[in-house]
């Protein structure tokens, strides 16, 4: 009876511990999953400090007209180098989508317009020109003979497909933006706070914008291709959103922000992976999104704790009332 | 009696989008003074200290701060803006608000020591909000916000502050510790220079005046500058008289 | 059947493919762009590209009840679908826990997430093409015809008549109350319009336009022809009345240029006109009356006008003080003015060249002569001191 037992504890490896918990130990092994999760894990942190700032900027849905805005320079880049190549085809997102920054920012000091109607404008002007692009060069005598079938993943996204290469990519675009993030950490957090106290004690807040677009701008980039144009806004907010419901205190948020991303990273691949034809981008946006309101729900800030201090005091009143 | 000029304001113009707001103005900020500033609306009161601290463009005109150029002293100025400049759902204690006062002794990339937080924790205490430093700054209460910055402001150790319409918005409690702050700096040899809009507290509060409608009106000590005539002139003398102090 | 034959009008017998395409683009737009107008107004541009891109989610939805494409009951369930996501950001930003813009960013990815995720994984039978849902097929659009009372026309173009009829309806009932909601919300509240029920009279209509114009034209487009023309039109014009109108003769020319532009290159006639909506747009930014190029016209204008105004006010308040032999002498002048020595002297002379101002030989000062005197009062009333 004894030596059953422990025979079964001796056999527990660490396979067996994984099945246990309900994780399929074959998939998390296999060499493309480990890939596409490390790809999906470091975007989406870097991509949830980064947003972070962006969140508390108010400028949520500028992402989302700058990730919608990068697919012609994609295009672009094809039709000049002919070739897929990840790294030429991510300059053309960082320029197509700086210029629409750009010209966003200029409409919107120059004009009685909106800052809403303008990014509406730009953003279906600047997918519009990508649809116009993309149809021309189907077909064409020229670049038709290229194979461009990649070319749509970067509409939605195929994590699935990526390379080692372009994880290098990730980590190349990743490290220099979490390390100025970092450098600048005490910069960042006055300049989003207050404006024009920061400048009134010598910080240009010329040098920190430039900052935040150049890393905003190569984190899209980078996350294109493995989230699509449409949906990387939503690891640049979400999870952000979803921290700012746990701390007041800017240095854990953007940690909890980096947690958030990296967990539901690993929790959409994997499922991703388990359940064949589920997109993982999609699937980490739910998980995400599922996490943000949780948080919502059950966070010291949250609707079931305002709940309960409200009744706490209705009691009391209703005690002191009493007495 | 001579006394030092410690901000020397000459010729500055101002202008949003070429229309102008200030013109060809004169400013003199007595060393060691308690300076209100007052105007109507409009007047371009905020835009003169931004003006005076080079936050905003000036047409003409130049400003030395202790003989220099505010780029060179500006760690030496405290400015205290408008409340509506801040971004207050941004996650920050009160603790943290004042270190931010700090930051520009430290320079680019270094953090705050222990001596520095040491330092914020004693101005949140001269400010009576030491029990409040693990606080949110949302929610705090509008003179509990503006203690804070006034605290930030001490903790920047400076020899000049700026403050644009410190006292709106707050409890009778709170001006009267911001106005015994001031006082007190005054004894330390600091000056301060302030937007106000209460002009039946002006004269207790401050020792000198400037009178500001797009033009100085006039500016001086407050005994001499406080005058009905010099309201009228700023179009403020409505409602308000000299005579029944 | 003869008899029947000859009771049926065919629209193909009048316009060729190409025009019914335009005219279904054109019908489209003018029903979009009637109900951007309100949109713009109320800062409610962004919700466009909110609906636009949830609705395929309320299309799956629908079509898990439905199990027919071509059922209209498609299109009904998402349009429902469209005014219960606007409902939801409202509901969310209404916690105060998250900003408004903050909502409609967590809200509308993941309704798309859900619909591609359930398209991929229950759906992939079923022809739902998602690069369709974003780019649209105007080149179908007279391949799918039906008939009504005796005419045969393209679906998308009756859809879209129906559709234009009632925000036409819509408008012309509730333009007073739209109008007093979209300049003073807080107003229209007090003065006993329910600016909520308003609202979601509008979103209601939004979202079926949305809805009907997405089937046709794709979401990217949808959100063009929503904001694009309006956003034009608010910028020339200053009542609402001619706004509408101004935003319906951009909606025309934008979907006549872009859709040509697009038959003669052979490209995407839904990007193409996108395109085109975003420039004409961007013209209007640059050449309104109150646009860049104006204000850097009358800025240059006036800054040379202003400099020399500028001049004359330091000479003037100068001129009696104690000081002013000092305040008065060129390096003085220049040196408080900020300028080059050569500008300095240029406006000087073109001053004295006026006769506004006069050298002082002597005291080697500027001084202002009787003209630049009131030139000077002037100066001063005309900037209110
Ligand atoms: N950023 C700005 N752009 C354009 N005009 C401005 C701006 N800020 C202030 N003004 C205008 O300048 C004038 C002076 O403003 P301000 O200095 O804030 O006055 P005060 O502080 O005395 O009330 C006002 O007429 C105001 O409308
Ligand atoms: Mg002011």
């Amino acid at each position: 009876m004894l030596s059953v037992y422990l025979n079964k504890i001796f056999s527990l490896n660490f396979a067996n511990l994984l099945n246990a918990i309900g994780l399929d130990f074959e998939i998390l092994s296999s060499y493309t999953f480990i890939v596409v999760c490390l790809g999906t894990m470091i975007l989406a942190t870097v991509a949830g400090m980064v947003g972070t700032i962006t969140v508390l900027k108010g400028q949520s849905l500028i992402g989302d007209a700058i990730g919608h805005s990068s697919y012609p320079g994609i295009i672009i880049a094809f039709m000049i180098g002919m070739s897929l190549d990840s790294v030429s085809l991510m300059i053309g997102a960082i320029i197509s989508g700086t210029l629409a920054f750009i010209i966003i920012q200029f409409i919107d000091k120059n004009s009685k317009l909106n800052l809403d109607a303008v990014l509406a404008v730009i953003l279906s002007a600047f997918f519009g020109l990508g649809m116009v692009l993309k149809s021309f060069i189907q077909g064409h005598p020229i670049y038709g003979k290229v194979p461009q079938g990649g070319l749509s993943n970067y509409i939605f996204g195929q994590a699935a497909f990526i390379r080692t290469i372009d994880v290098q990519l990730i980590l190349a675009v990743a490290i220099p933006s979490l390390l100025i993030l970092f450098l600048f950490y005490k910069e960042f957090k006055i300049f989003v706070f207050d404006e024009v106290y920061a400048k009134s004690i010598g910080l240009s807040s010329t040098l920190m914008y430039v900052l935040l677009v150049l890393i905003t701008m190569s984190v899209i980039a980078t996350g294109l291709k493995l989230v699509g144009a449409i949906l990387i806004s939503s690891f640049l907010i979400v999870p952000g959103i979803t921290a700012l419901q746990w701390s007041n205190r800017f240095s854990h948020v953007l940690i909890i922000a980096a947690i958030v991303g990296s967990f539901s990273a690993f929790v959409g691949t994997y499922i991703s992976s388990v359940y064949a034809g589920m997109s993982t981008g999609p699937c980490i946006i739910v998980v995400m999104s599922g996490l943000a309101f949780i948080s919502m729900f059950i966070s010291p800030k949250g609707l079931l704790a305002n709940w309960l201090r409200r009744r706490k005091y209705l009691n009391d009143l209703s005690k002191s009332l009493i007495d | 009696m001579s006394e030092n000029i410690i901000v020397k304001v000459e010729d500055l113009t101002m202008a949003y989008h070429d229309k102008p707001v200030l013109w060809d103005n004169d400013v003199n900020i007595v060393e060691n003074s308690r300076t209100a500033i007052i105007g109507p609306n409009g007047a371009g009161k905020s835009t003169l200290l931004k003006g005076i601290l080079g936050l905003q463009k000036t047409l003409s005109g130049t400003v030395e701060i202790m003989g220099k150029s505010v780029k060179q002293v500006y760690k030496k100025i405290a400015y205290i803006p408008q409340s509506n400049s801040v971004n207050w759902d941004f996650p920050t204690t009160a603790l943290d608000v004042v270190l931010m006062g700090r930051y520009v002794h430290l320079g680019w990339i270094k953090r705050p020591k222990k001596k520095d937080i040491e330092i914020a924790r004693n101005a949140l205490h001269k400010m009576g909000m030491q029990d409040y430093a693990k606080r949110q700054i949302s929610q705090l209460s509008g003179g509990q916000k503006q203690r804070v910055f006034i605290a930030r402001a001490i903790a920047q150790n400076a020899e000049i502050y700026f403050m644009d319409e410190p006292l709106a918005g707050v409890d009778k409690n709170t001006e009267k510790v911001i106005i015994d702050f001031l006082k007190d700096s005054q004894k330390q040899g600091k000056t301060s220079i302030v937007i106000h809009h209460d002009l039946n507290t002006l004269a207790d509060y401050f020792d000198h005046l400037v009178i500001l409608n797009k033009r100085i009106i006039a500016q001086g000590k407050m005994s001499e500058t406080l005058t009905q005539a010099n309201l009228d002139a700023a179009d403020m003398g409505g409602g308000f008289t000299i005579a029944a102090m | 059947m003869i008899y029947q034959n000859l009771l049926l009008t065919k629209i193909s017998d009048f316009l060729n493919y190409n025009q019914q395409m335009l005219l279904t683009l054109i019908v489209t737009g003018i029903a979009c762009s009637i109900l951007g107008c309100f949109l713009v107004l109320n800062k409610l541009s962004m919700l466009t590209d909110a609906l636009s891109h949830s609705i395929l989610l309320g299309i799956v939805l629908a079509y898990f009840v439905t199990k027919d494409l071509n059922s209209p009951l498609l299109l009904i369930g998402a349009g429902i679908f469209g005014v219960f996501t606007v409902y939801a950001i409202g509901l969310l930003s209404k916690t105060r826990l998250v900003k408004n813009d903050d909502a409609v960013g967590i809200i509308f990815p993941l309704f798309f997430s859900l619909a591609v995720i359930l398209i991929s994984t229950f759906a992939r039978n079923v022809h739902l093409d998602t690069d369709i849902v974003l780019m649209g097929q105007v080149i179908m659009i007279p391949l799918n015809n039906m008939t009504v009372f005796g005419v045969e026309l393209p679906k998308a173009l009756f859809y879209m008549l129906i559709i234009l009829l009632i925000n036409l309806i819509f408008v012309a009932v509730f333009f007073k109350e739209l109008k007093v909601s979209s300049f003073d919300p807080e107003f229209a509240t007090l003065a006993g319009f329910s600016s909520g029920l308003l609202f979601y009279g509008l979103m209601t209509l939004t979202s079926f336009t949305a809805v009907a114009a997405f089937d046709a034209v794709g979401a990217i487009l949808v959100i063009a022809l929503f904001v694009g023309p309006a956003a034009s039109a608010y910028m020339l014009t200053k009542s609402l009345k001619k706004m509408l109108l101004v935003s319906i003769i951009f909606s025309m020319l934008n979907s006549t240029l872009g859709f040509y532009l697009a038959i003669v290159l052979n490209v995407s006639i839904s990007g193409m006109i996108a395109v085109i909506t975003g420039m004409t747009t961007f013209m209007t930014v640059l050449l309104n009356r109150q646009g860049i190029i104006t204000a850097i016209y009358l800025r240059h204008k006036n800054r040379k006008e202003f400099r020399l105004d500028l001049l004359i006010m330091h000479l003037g308040n100068h001129e009696d003080q104690e000081d002013a032999e000092f305040e008065l002498g060129f390096a003085t002048i220049k040196d408080h003015l900020s300028w080059e020595r050569e500008t300095t002297e240029r406006r000087l002379n073109r001053l004295i060249d006026q006769g506004f101002v006069q050298r002082n030989h002597e005291k080697k000062i500027f001084c202002l002569t009787e003209k630049g005197r009131l030139r000077y009062d002037m100066i001063k009333v005309d900037y209110g001191m």
